[in-house]
């Protein structure tokens, strides 16, 4: 009866056995198989999830409603649980005849995570630029949220930055 | 001369070579596996704050955070109760290294709002020094920080942050939350209070390309 | 003849190999596994304990120029020969292509004459073929008044090749002389390549 290893279970014959090819084929594949499961975790240490988002288009923006952007810079979903650090930043492209402030937010799965607020005096948008980290499962989805305290509507682009922290599955 | 080797009726060196590999190789592949998983599993650790800090007087750095109010940790791969604010056990712990660490928070004035007050929010790097009488952290000089200028609009909404930078930290160093406001018609309440803290590398060590 | 493993290729006796070439035959697997085995090895000496990564700090308050870059006066921190304060203290520079995080910090007093304006601060990543992006931006509004501007700008990550060069950029809106009260620069790898998914 042939034994196996304590972890990952390669098998090898005992030496009162009758030794045929397929013990080499057995302990090689098994071996091989698991060097790929490894292969996995030397990809992912080099190249552990990040990514940064930008796009031209925008979005419209009403006065006093809270917003949820779907441009495509402004929303990500997690592709393996982690904790991972966001930034975002929101750039007003027109300018509301009156504005006080602007926030943006960042959310997982519409709870609010962190944000930033911007005061815009003189009726000067400016750009908002939050980070903060979060911590999600496989699946989970990320939104950018703009509110602010004026007039009229303001349209607005997403930039997005990800980078995974933590690898938790 | 011949070399020895395996004969059709030599089974037990062939299974004892296989034994060999075989649990050579599984010592190797383990070792190395966790290694590899440890490099995406860098010492971090987030706390957010369960209840708002409140009371915080106008032209006065004051901590906020761990030193003030109770926590959860949503993440923290460091074995114990270590924080990312107000602790010199956090980094004699984790040792010297670089350091990401972030804060967010929201600000909202208790009572009436100075339209156009200043809110200086500071993640304070502290280094041991006893003969210092930093008006912060007595017995601690001041090395480094990140900090963010924002200005109250009196807009109902409040001022928000969320902030991070880099530090070289050494063991015995702390790390301090503050905030400085300019709201003299009232004390500022601080909600949604989140901060993270990961080591991203050692720093007295050479890189490999 | 040997047969080989279908991921990593590695060879191992089959059934029509004769055992006495059992010894060598068994040595080629060992050695193959072995190589695999430096690549993993290789990776861990890229990413543990050890990561490129640089500061630069300024401590003491130093004029510059409105919308050049910023002088700065210590190295926090070089882990990979990104610094040379000595030849160049306005630039971290990167000798290993891959995504980066990029924080930053300018502080200024109040720029305004007649408040409010505008601040803004930004690193400008020079690839050093004529090409460059701003990141890590952020602005501020500027009300007047006696406390200090702090702006601080991150990035989480962005690519960054080898032979580019990274400067802080500050400015209120004019061509003139200023002076920063302190400020850094700093950028650390996270990775090799994007992988969004």
């Amino acid at each position: 009866m042939p034994a196996s290893t304590p972890i990952y279970g390669f098998t090898y014959p005992c030496p009162d056995e009758v030794i045929s090819p397929s013990a080499f084929t057995t302990l090689a594949n098994q071996i091989d198989a698991k060097l790929l499961d490894v292969e996995a975790d030397r990809f992912l240490a080099l190249n552990r999830f990040n990514s940064d988002l930008d796009s031209a288009v925008v979005q419209t923006v009403t006065n006093g409603v809270d917003t949820t952007l779907t441009i495509p810079s402004s929303t990500y979903t997690l592709p393996m649980s982690g904790v991972y650090v966001f930034h975002v930043t929101v750039l007003p492209q027109t300018f509301p005849a009156t504005i006080s402030t602007t926030q943006a937010t960042v959310h997982l799965n519409t709870v609010y995570q962190f944000g930033q607020t911007q005061n815009n005096e003189g009726n000067s948008t400016r750009n908002i630029a939050p980070s903060g980290p979060i911590t999600g499962v496989a699946g989970d989805i990320i939104t950018t949220r703009v509110f602010y305290v004026g007039s009229g509507t303001m349209n607005v682009r997403a930039h997005m930055s990800v980078k995974m922290l933590v690898r938790t599955a | 001369m011949t070399l020895s080797c395996p004969e059709g009726s030599n089974y037990a060196a062939i299974a004892k070579q296989l034994h060999e590999t075989a649990m050579q190789a599984e010592e190797r592949i383990s070792e190395l596996e966790q290694e590899l998983r440890s490099a995406v599993n860098r010492p971090t650790i987030v706390q957010t704050f369960t209840a708002p800090q409140t009371g915080f007087i106008d032209n006065l750095e004051s901590n906020f955070g761990s030193s003030v109010g109770p926590f959860v940790y949503p993440f923290n791969n460091v074995p114990g109760d270590f924080t990312v604010d107000n602790s010199d056990d956090t980094y004699i712990y984790l040792g010297e290294g670089i350091y990401e660490i972030g804060v967010s928070a929201t600000a909202v004035p208790a009572g009436v709002v100075n339209d156009n007050s200043i809110r200086i929010w500071q993640i304070k790097h502290y280094r041991p020094d006893p003969g210092s009488l930093d008006p912060v952290l007595p017995g601690f000089s001041f090395v480094d920080r990140t900090a963010s200028t924002q200005v109250e609009a009196n807009s109902v909404i409040g001022v928000k942050v969320a902030m991070a930078g880099t530090f070289r930290i050494m063991p015995g160093d702390r790390i301090l939350f503050t905030i400085l406001h300019t709201n003299t018609l009232s004390t500022i309440t601080l909600s949604d209070i989140k901060c993270y803290m990961s080591k991203v590398s050692d720093a007295s060590l050479t890189e490999v390309l | 003849m040997p047969t080989n493993t279908l991921n990593f290729n590695l060879p191992y006796p089959s059934g029509t190999d004769a055992p006495c070439d059992f010894d060598e035959q068994w040595c080629d697997f060992t050695a193959a596994i072995d190589s695999v085995f430096d690549t993993f090895q290789a990776a861990l000496d890229r990413t543990v304990p050890v990561i490129p990564a640089a500061k630069l700090r300024l401590s003491a308050p130093a004029d510059f120029v409105d919308s050049s870059p910023v002088i700065f006066d210590s190295v926090v921190f070089d882990t990979a020969g990104f610094t040379d304060l000595d030849a160049d203290p306005y630039h971290i520079f990167i000798n290993r292509t891959g995504r980066y995080t990029v924080t930053c910090m300018s502080v200024v007093i109040t720029q305004a004459t007649i408040p409010p304006g505008f601040l803004g601060t930004w690193v400008l990543v020079e690839d050093g073929l004529g090409g460059g992006d701003f990141t890590a931006m952020n602005q501020a509004t500027d009300v007047g008044g006696g406390l200090g501007y702090f702006i601080p700008g991150y990035e989480a990550v962005l690519t960054i090749t080898a032979g580019s060069r990274l400067s802080l950029v500050f400015t209120a809106g004019s061509i003139v002389i200023r002076n920063m009260l302190e400020a850094y620069m700093s950028v650390h790898w996270h990775s090799d390549t994007e992988r969004p998914s």
